[in-house]
């Protein structure tokens, strides 16, 4: 049955549900288990290593206890990075009074060789990101790879020097579990915002 | 070409040197496939190029795969030397409710004629976990493609062999790997057994959303599907890029497993 599940499914989602259409897993009910360090689902549960912006060497649950908004992309990107970056500071302009504090802005790197450190540190004084709120991360290969499996943002290296992939904004619960996300670039980040102020 | 009769008791501490005879003589072995060209199912269009773009033949370097996909006997040894990766144990964040389904308990297969049947059930977070124990990876979507291409090869029968294979129902069980023919570089079951898993599974999605949101490309948008191919008659192509993007990591299904890649030998 799966086989040809696939065969249908494939076809239909392609042209009537586009190409995240199957298996939602991300959004099953989850079962929360405070005691937990790591809940079954969060992303802090994997390992690899990060560099910040201002050269710190971190893992992913150091975004932890606050809710997240959280991105690919790469600095050099030119069609739709820019868009991606502009919806989540759309977002964090239109937070509530009081909650610029309890919420952090995440941007990781996929371009593993371009974007150091300090391009990512030229990259968020460019944009003014308040580094107490914006954080920007560059990892190797395997650690892109793998966060952007867990976040199911699809990349491939487009054959100039950068990348094609898709655009999605994640939004993290403070135990690093996925609690939305934001497909295509939107006229507005509405939802995205109002789920955000649910945590808040 | 079934398993040998070794218990299951015994296999939960067997290395691979007990894994049976089939097994025994294929677990792990892998074919080097050398360096060449080849032409992408699907072309790459930059996002905000003007015009059609050439499909390009592309360059593959030398690497390692696998003869044959892995087994439930073989993974079987991973489990048992990680724990994590056990059903009873596995987060859900790296693989959905249907994680190695078809076996009985954590460390226990149906019978013996899963020993050598291809693993499935599998997430790519747990493919890839297995590919790096053995210090390989899983194949890119490039190297799989050009492994399966074969250089050419046989196409026309590989092709039907694919089609024969979307038309005929599924089995209740899976058939035991190497029992297809070996392809020109040595390789066997690449297609009518099961699907398998690349490194890059997710790197044909991104067109709809990360191509220029006021462009024109039309390719592999509903409709534009064929313009985006290099060769639109290649309909088991078509399927296997269809089916890639319609994945998630954590996703696993019945006819879906996978095989290792490694570095030029």
């Amino acid at each position: 049955m799966i086989r040809r599940f696939f065969a249908v499914a494939t076809l239909l989602g392609a042209c009537a549900l586009g190409p995240s259409f199957a298996h939602d897993h991300m959004h099953h009910d989850a079962h929360l288990d405070e005691q937990a360090q790591h809940t079954d689902r969060s992303i802090y549960n994997l390992d690899s290593n990060w560099t910040t912006e201002d050269g710190a060497t971190v893992s992913l649950d150091s975004l932890g206890g606050q809710p997240v908004v959280v991105a690919m992309g790469y600095t050099t990107c030119k069609d739709i990075c820019p868009a991606i970056v502009a919806d989540m500071m759309w977002v964090e302009k239109h937070l509530p009074a009081g909650a610029a504090g309890r919420v952090k802005f995440a941007f990781f790197s996929i371009d593993s060789a371009v974007d150091t450190p300090a391009k990512l540190k030229a990259y968020a004084d460019e944009h003014g990101f308040d580094p107490q709120i914006w954080t920007l991360f560059h990892g190797d290969e395997d650690a892109v790879r793998e966060l952007a499996a867990a976040l199911g943002v699809g990349y491939r290296a487009d054959g100039r020097g950068g990348f094609d992939h898709a655009a999605v904004i994640s939004l993290l619960n403070s135990k690093g579990e996925i609690l939305y996300q934001q497909r295509g670039v939107k006229a507005s980040s509405e939802e995205l915002l109002n789920k955000l102020k649910e945590l808040l | 070409m079934r398993g040998g009769r070794i218990g299951l008791a015994a296999v939960a501490l067997a290395a691979f040197a007990a894994l049976g005879p089939r097994a025994e003589a294929s677990a792990g072995v892998m074919v080097a496939i050398p360096a060449g060209l080849y032409t992408p199912f699907q072309r790459i269009k930059p996002s905000n190029a003007r015009g059609e773009v050439a499909t390009a033949q592309q360059p593959v370097g030398a690497f390692r795969l696998d003869v044959e996909p892995v087994t439930n006997a073989e993974f079987l040894v991973f489990v048992t030397a990680h724990p994590e990766w056990r059903r009873s144990k596995i987060r859900p964040l790296f693989a959905d409710e249907r994680y190695l389904r078809r076996w009985t308990e954590d460390l226990e297969l149906a019978d013996e004629a899963a020993r050598d049947e291809p693993v499935t059930n599998i997430s790519w977070f747990a493919a890839e976990a297995y590919c790096k124990a053995r210090g390989l990876r899983l194949p890119t979507t490039d190297q799989w493609e050009y492994a399966l291409a074969d250089q050419g090869r046989d196409r026309a029968a590989v092709r039907a062999r694919s089609l024969e294979w979307f038309a005929r129902p599924n089995d209740a069980r899976l058939p035991a790997v190497g029992e297809g023919p070996a392809n020109g570089f040595g390789l066997r079951d690449m297609v009518g057994l099961i699907w398998e898993w690349t490194l890059d599974f997710g790197a044909y999605a991104t067109t709809a959303e990360s191509r220029d949101p006021n462009g024109k490309d039309s390719a592999f948008v509903c409709g534009g599907a064929a313009a985006g191919a290099s060769d639109p008659t290649d309909y088991p192509g078509f399927m296997r890029f269809s089916m890639r993007a319609s994945l998630k990591a954590d996703y696993t299904a019945d006819n879906l497993g996978f095989r290792c890649a490694g570095g030029a030998p």
